[in-house]
């Protein structure tokens, strides 16, 4: 080991330790993180749909000092800067509020950058929802083309980027959609993105969509009398909702019929105690996929199993899918209802093997049940 | 990009008198209450303040005024005109508003379905004994319904090229498609561009009504029994938008849009008509929800006249 | 210095003091580790875990053992040939026939002790545990696909008919139910990137190449919930691929198994061909 310097090479060491940590701080180097190969730089901006008029008042009120608008000033034009120093505005145009987000080359850039490194195995590199990680995946990853999302819990037609953000950092039980623990910019800036991949004259291009925040939890009516929601939930569950008709029934037919004052000897569907597939509007390549609608007592729930995620999901539908929007359709009081007892359902069978199959058998077994 | 900074840039636009740069310290606490929009109130732009604060200096400033559409990208200024539909493709001239008296020219005709009409399907309705009930003679599928001399009933009829020369209103008037009996009545309806769809359920049962559109927005509403009449807007042309109940999964129909008045749904003998059109070349085109589209027919047609043309559908 | 020589002031002392206190410490340390769930493997569940713990162990306390001998033989020169009042700092390059016979033995008796040792064990255990796949002929072999994937673990089973590519084969996404005292074999591949699947309690760890096809196999042993890890290294979120392993007593798993083959049969699309992805079973 004649000739070596050890002191020469430690020396060198160190030196070359310096030179690395010089170099990684890359806030100045904009393309330091890019993965090669890959073509970056968005070089134009986009509009995109942004939150209506009545989410930028609140969060003005909310918030003073974080936005500014002068709306009642120019009569019909406000505008507000967000943290990100993103300039927003609204407009009148035809006499119908058009809500416009400018996003700029550099964000969207920086958006893509995280998209592909992040997003893209499964969403694919353009975010036509057909990444590599996508093959043979039911059910599919979203495809930001098709602009339809189902577990953001909004009923306009587009989520808000709050909304969005939600469900991101939330992950979707049970699939390969992780929580991601990314920084608020970067899935912002992410989000940002995502919205400029939809096509012409749809999505967040579309002049006619809604953007709006995840539905309002309500009051719960029924929150010191569970029993008797789980009860009336039972009732909508299998009676006016006809959530039967696709989720399992979970009563004998003996009990569905009193239920729905049948006559004596009515029959329903076939395998009641169990789901039935069903069309979807989301498509592998250009071929429509089914999805199932959960059995509670056995499948995992995708947005969360508290009583208000339940209300929640109920209230605005999953996009997309059979399952429709129930806002509206019937009284708040009984959507409660049924989220307490879909809640109920999931508590005392989901995981808990040896009641469920009692439960599910006893149902199954009893009288003229097929 | 780390949030605040100071001010880097304001914006000069025409009579903008007000140049606020808030800080979040330095900002008025309780900034004055956004003014309600109200439909209908078309308002000048006249004054475009826009500021841009916050750190980066690189930040692009918004597009100048003019509205999204001056920008890149697609901006809804750069969108279609209310009516959507076919545009205005290499039309010189400004379109004109139709009256309604133009036209008195009429196409009819027929569509025939060639080949064995095939023997209809029971519909199993077993799932909600309410269905069974209402339908206790049995139903059959009715996507393919041929009558006499092979006429084909349901095809929507509708000029596809031609109308381009005017602008249409749509009619008050919603178009009704009742839920009835478990089956939509009728099956295929046409509407025009910006009017509703009023989906009713007469049945006492739950049925929710799924669009499946593709260039509109899709919708998907549960309407328990003795729920309001549903209004769905499709903004744009789209020829055969399916309307489904998924927890009935034989319930279905057809909806064609377009954005002028010259369509029709041939009747159980196959005909149809198109009254009141104006002198000139069309397109005609026809669908069937299961055929598919018929080939195109082109026709010049003049004043007063009447002309027939047919559709011929397979398998 | 002088704080060391006020510390340990004989050199007796010292010299047992300095044996026993590293290799306490690495052994006490190692074990605590083990026993808590959060960081330990926990006991094994599995009928070769056994042999994988003990080998585990062999290992650690050889090393252990190894390590504090050698911290000790170089700390004694540091102490005894240093400089001090009366003493003169003294050392030699080791270069006589002596020493370098003295090493040349020391090396071969390491390697005798503990090289060749752990790997005749190691051997021994690959060859009767590790790489002695079940027969998948034999219906007592409960037979698993893994298609790995970015960010998850999709699990095929075969269903109550016994073959791959039906209506009724059970299809998972990070959870895998599995019977109790029967071998579990895996044919494991991945979608995009390496990933590795790990089964703590179980003592399985094997890679999942894309474009191979890699077997490995565990007999459980103990019912319960276990956990199912990603061990690949390298890539941002192969930790967030954690799932459940659950061991269900024979009657149990078959009530499971026929409940989950009946769902899945409900869900089967037969039309959705992109959806369907076994393949044949590999030996």
């Amino acid at each position: 080991m004649r000739g070596i310097s050890w002191q020469g090479l430690a020396v060198a060491f160190g030196a070359l330790g310096l030179l690395t940590s010089l170099q990684t701080s890359d806030d100045d180097n904009p393309h330091a993180r890019a993965p090669r190969g890959v073509s970056l730089v968005v070089t134009e901006g986009a509009y995109l749909r942004a939150p209506g008029a009545d989410w930028f008042a609140e969060r003005a009120k909310a918030e003073p000092g974080r936005f500014t608008h002068d709306a009642t000033l120019a009569g019909g034009i406000g505008g507000w800067v967000d943290a990100k120093g993103e300039y927003w505005f609204v407009e009148m145009e035809e006499g119908e509020w058009v809500y416009n987000q400018w996003a700029s080359p550099e964000r969207l850039t920086a958006g893509r950058r995280d998209f592909v490194q992040f997003c893209s195995s499964c969403h694919g590199l353009e975010g036509d929802g057909y990444g590599r990680s996508a093959q043979h995946l039911r059910p599919t990853p979203r495809s930001f083309q098709q602009n339809k999302f189902k577990f953001t819990k909004v009923i306009a037609d587009l989520p808000s980027d709050e909304a969005l953000l939600a469900v991101i950092r939330r992950g979707l039980a049970g699939t390969p959609m992780l929580p991601w623990d990314l920084s608020d910019v970067q899935l912002l800036d992410i989000i940002q993105y995502i919205k400029s991949l939809s096509p012409e004259e749809s999505g967040w291009r579309d002049v006619y969509s809604q953007v709006g925040d995840a539905i309002e939890v309500t009051e719960d009516p029924w929150v010191d009398i569970k029993e008797r929601a789980i009860v009336r939930g039972r009732e909508v569950y299998h009676g006016a909702a006809s959530c039967h008709l696709c989720h399992p029934g979970y009563v004998t037919n003996e009990e569905l019929r009193v239920i729905r004052k049948d006559p004596e000897g009515t029959t329903y569907r076939e395998n009641l105690t169990y789901p039935a597939l069903k069309d979807s509007e989301y498509e592998v390549l250009g071929r429509a996929t089914k999805v199932m609608p959960p059995d509670f007592t056995w499948h995992q729930l995708r947005a969360g199993i508290t009583t208000a995620d339940l209300f929640q999901t109920i209230a605005s539908g999953i996009k997309g899918t059979a399952m429709p929007q129930w806002k509206g359709a019937l009284p708040d009081e009984d959507l409660w209802a049924l989220a307490h007892y879909v809640e109920d359902l999931i508590v005392s069978y989901k995981d808990q093997r040896p009641e469920r199959s009692a439960f599910m058998g006893g149902l199954r077994t009893s009288g003229d049940n097929r | 990009m780390l949030g605040w900074g100071p001010c880097f840039r304001h914006m000069e636009r025409e009579n903008s008198s007000l140049s606020v740069c808030p800080h979040p310290q330095e900002s008025d606490p309780d900034p004055p209450a956004m003014r309600t929009p109200s439909l209908g109130r078309a308002l000048i732009l006249s004054s475009f303040l826009l500021t841009a604060c916050g750190g980066g200096g690189d930040t692009p400033a918004p597009p100048p005024g003019g509205g999204p559409g001056a920008g890149p990208g697609a901006g809804p200024g750069t969108q279609a005109p209310a009516n959507g539909g076919s545009g205005g493709a290499g039309q010189d001239t400004a379109p004109e508003a139709w009256s309604d008296g133009a036209g008195t020219a009429t196409v009819s005709g027929s569509a025939t379905f060639n080949g064995d009409a095939p023997t209809p399907v029971q519909i199993a309705m077993d799932s909600d004994p309410k269905c069974v009930e209402m339908n206790s003679d049995g139903a059959t599928d009715a996507s393919v319904l041929v009558g006499a001399n092979g006429g084909l009933q349901n095809v929507f009829v509708y000029v596809s090229k031609g109308t381009d020369a005017w602008t249409f209103t749509a009619p008050e008037e919603p178009v009704v498609l009742d839920q009835k009996g478990c089956n939509y009545t009728p099956r295929v309806v046409g509407m025009m561009t910006g009017q509703a769809l009023r989906v009713q359920n007469s049945d006492p049962t739950v049925h929710n009504v799924h669009t499946y559109p593709k260039k509109n927005r899709s919708s998907n509403v549960s309407q328990p029994a003795g729920s309001k009449p549903l209004d769905i807007e499709m903004k744009r042309g789209e020829v055969l938008v399916a309307v489904k109940c998924d927890m009935h999964a034989w319930m279905q129909a057809r909806v064609g849009i377009v954005d002028h008045p010259f369509f029709a749904v041939t009747a159980a003998d196959g005909s149809f008509t198109l009254p009141k059109l104006a002198a000139g070349e069309y397109t005609i085109s026809a669908e069937h929800e299961v055929f598919g589209k018929a080939s195109k027919q082109t026709i010049t047609i003049g004043d007063g006249e009447a002309q027939s043309i047919s559709f011929e559908f397979s398998k | 210095m002088s704080m060391l020589k006020t510390l340990l002031p004989s050199f007796a002392l010292l010299r047992s003091r300095w044996l026993g206190c590293p290799l306490a410490l690495m052994l006490t340390s190692t074990w605590a580790l083990a026993q808590d769930k959060r960081w330990g493997p926990g006991e094994p569940a599995s009928d070769y875990g056994d042999r994988f713990y003990d080998l585990f162990w062999l290992i650690t306390i050889l090393v252990s053992v190894a390590f504090a001998l050698v911290v000790v033989l170089l700390v004694i020169p540091v102490l005894r040939d240093r400089a001090r009042p009366g003493h003169r700092a003294s050392f030699d390059h080791g270069k006589s026939l002596h020493d370098k016979r003295l090493t040349a033995i020391i090396s071969i008796v390491t390697f005798i002790v503990l090289d060749a040792w752990v790997l005749v064990i190691a051997m021994k255990d690959l060859r009767e545990a590790y790489w002695a796949i079940p027969d998948a002929k034999d219906p007592q072999t409960y037979r698993v696909e893994v298609l790995a994937q970015q960010w998850a673990w999709n699990f095929r089973a075969t269903g109550v008919d016994g073959e791959f590519g039906t209506a009724d084969d059970i299809l998972t996404i990070n959870e895998l139910v599995v019977p109790l005292n029967r071998p579990v074999s895996f044919n494991m591949t991945s979608k995009d990137v390496i990933h590795a699947l790990f089964l703590p309690e179980m003592r399985l760890k094997r890679d999942v190449n894309p474009g191979a096809i890699n077997e490995a196999w565990f007999k459980p042993i103990k019912e319960g919930d276990f956990t199912i890890l990603c061990a690949e290294l390298c890539g941002f979120a192969h930790y967030q691929m954690y799932g459940k392993l659950v061991v269900l007593e024979q009657g149990q798993f078959n009530e499971w198994e026929a409940e989950a083959s009946r769902l899945a049969s409900t869900a089967f699309d037969a039309d959705d061909t992109e959806a369907h992805w076994a393949w044949d079973w590999q030996e």
